[in-house]
């Protein structure tokens, strides 16, 4: 029966992946952050991304078996960041589905994870930007999944219920990568005061408001497909240090 | 479990029919464009500074490529589980 909801779920996103809707973008588009802006986020990014190469290296090598793992986090972030969804603003956005690997692979894996899927929408889609590619994997590859890794740890210390950690750890994620783009731009164009605080108000208005709902969307389809992976690769989860022992029958 | 997941899709089908059925008359443009008119009018003179390559102009060719990037990553989630459902039953044997 589980089983059967899993499969609906996937149905169901698939459904939403395939409805026809205007394309529309949520990264911060191409030439809209200024030169010096876009190379401070390109220089922060790379060290993250080149930190992701050596941690898949490594991870892959010590246990070939969490390959198949690594390809769902992959999956996983390829579909839900194409699923243009509406929201209670009456605009749509995305999810991300980098939460989930992340709380899986830690957060350098997703960095990598996510240039390929922000390379794919910049190249293909002219969704985001070359430009603004270091500032997107900034928000979607490394800091929204650096705060669910955070979270999901945090509540496996604290010994809350794991379902509700990886609820809120990919929830807070994804709501946490939009806020990331709504500071990357508040900084970059602060008020006519010169007030970062009051331009980010402005733009977290935008970005958080219509993710919130997305946001607890993520989350849950992400503590659907988490205990799919806990009920058939439970070994593989415990390579990882995602769950204990303790934790397999639960 | 199993009224869990009944409660977690039912809040997924809330969520997502809300503003369908609220805003029925809306085009539900990205969080990007917004943006985009945002910083048009904290700073009235900025303009592109690049203008990205567009291999594909068409509204249409765009809705498909993002359903195949859609299709891609359920393609690989498909596998996955018809893999590990076949592993575990072929392991009971």
């Amino acid at each position: 029966m589980k089983s059967f909801f899993a499969k609906a779920s996937l149905l169901l996103l698939i459904v939403f992946a395939v409805t026809p809707l205007p394309v529309y973008g949520m990264h911060i588009a191409e030439g809209f952050l200024p030169p010096q802006w876009c190379l401070v986020w390109y220089v922060l990014a790379l060290p993250f991304i080149a930190w992701g190469v050596k941690s898949i290296q490594q991870q892959s090598e010590a246990n070939s078996k969490i390959k198949i793992l690594l390809g769902v986090a992959g999956g996983f972030t390829f579909l839900l960041s194409a699923l243009k969804l509406p929201s209670i603003t009456g605009s749509c956005s995305h999810m991300t589905g980098t939460g989930l690997g992340a709380i899986l692979f830690g957060p350098a894996t997703m960095s990598v994870l996510g240039l390929v899927v922000l390379l794919f929408q910049a190249l293909l889609l002219a969704h985001g930007g070359f430009t603004t590619l270091g500032a997107n994997v900034c928000s979607m590859g490394i800091f929204g999944p650096l705060l669910s890794w955070m979270v999901y740890r945090v509540g496996m210390r604290m010994k809350i219920n794991q379902s509700v950690a990886v609820f809120t750890a990919t929830a807070l994620g994804s709501l946490f990568t939009y806020c990331i783009t709504a500071f990357q731009l508040a900084i970059a164009f602060p008020g006519s005061d010169g007030s970062v605080v009051i331009s980010f108000v402005k733009f977290v208005t935008i970005f958080g408001i219509t993710q919130l709902p997305l946001s607890i969307i993520e989350g849950l389809v992400s503590v659907m497909v988490f205990n799919f992976i806990k009920s058939y690769n439970s070994e593989e989860l415990q390579l990882l240090t995602v769950i204990k022992q303790s934790d397999k029958c639960k | 479990m199993i009224r869990k997941y009944w409660v977690g899709a039912g809040i997924i089908i809330v969520l997502l029919a809300f503003p369908l059925i609220k805003f029925q008359n809306s085009n539900f443009v990205g969080t990007d464009d917004a943006a985009v008119t945002l910083v048009q009018g904290i700073d009235t003179t900025y303009k592109p500074w690049f203008v990205g390559v567009k291999l594909f102009d068409s509204p249409e060719i765009a809705s498909t490529l993002f359903a195949l990037q859609a299709a891609i990553g359920a393609s690989v989630i498909g596998y996955y589980v018809g893999y590990s459902k076949g592993k575990k039953s072929s392991t009971k044997e």
